[in-house]
């Protein structure tokens, strides 16, 4: 096996490795900050503002049925119960992919160069 | 969200539920109503007429089956009167009696009733066991990302 070892290595040998280092750092802001064609912004960003408009929705809809129940528009109290319900699973589920997320970058963040 | 659905068909069977409640309420509340609004003969008892609809027509999104198999939700359709008439009782002092003395009585056997209102308040109970259910399944499905 090849085992990576600096005080064997001669300075052009350090110094093609460093660059591979560097060319694949590069590589993974590329594709860290890349975008369609169309303007439009894509994969994780995208995934991750999907989600938190969803969250939005989710909140404003549990509001709204409080507030619908309060004025006497909606007679169900389990509809009400329901959507406030909802919004807390979605809350709950968003906290999660936080913590993912953090946890992630932390781990990263944590790595020896 | 998935979800949502889920508990959009038990919200449903719930709402249905409690529209039978309200109907038996009527009907138990109006068990001695000699009169009826029209002023012709006594109260009569109604009746939910539930339907099991499909999905799409009774809230927005395309979902019309599971697994191939159409998606129902119970509906409240309809309201119908029972025509069968009530008992009549002996009492000429009252002013809705007859040439003969009998008083016509509402078509509601206050028994029965209960048993529906029994049966009603039991079916709720059930939608809501399945909300749990659901429910359940989701928070449990959060913990696999903690630790």
């Amino acid at each position: 096996m090849n085992v990576f070892n600096p005080d064997a290595l001669s300075s052009s040998e350090l110094s093609t490795t460093l660059q591979g280092a560097f060319d694949l750092k590069d590589q993974l802001t590329r594709i860290a900050q890349s975008r369609p064609d169309d303007g439009t912004v894509s994969g994780f960003e995208q995934m991750l503002t999907d989600s938190i408009k969803r969250l939005n929705e989710s909140q404003l809809e549990a509001d709204q049925g409080v507030i619908d129940l309060a004025s006497g528009k909606e007679a169900n109290i389990h509809n009400t119960m329901l959507k406030l319900e909802q919004a807390d699973i979605t809350t709950r589920m968003a906290l999660q992919v936080r913590s993912k997320i953090l946890d992630a970058y932390q781990e990263v963040m944590r790595m020896q160069v | 969200m998935e979800l949502l659905k889920a508990f959009q068909i038990s919200a449903s069977g719930m709402s249905v539920e409690r529209t039978r409640i309200e109907i038996v309420s009527a009907n138990i509340a109006n068990a001695h109503s000699t009169r009826s609004a029209d002023g012709v003969g006594p109260y009569q008892r109604r009746q939910p007429v539930v339907e099991a609809s499909a999905f799409d027509k009774v809230y927005e999104g395309n979902f019309s089956s599971i697994g191939g198999q159409d998606v129902s939700v119970p509906q409240v359709m309809d309201v119908v009167t029972d025509e069968t008439p009530g008992p009549r009782v002996y009492d000429p002092g009252h002013p809705d009696a007859d040439e003969q003395g009998f008083v016509a009585m509402p078509n509601v056997s206050v028994v029965s009733e209960m048993v529906e209102l029994m049966n009603a308040s039991r079916a709720y109970e059930a939608n809501m066991n399945a909300i749990d259910a659901t429910k359940d399944m989701v928070m449990k499905a959060l913990e696999i990302g903690r630790g």
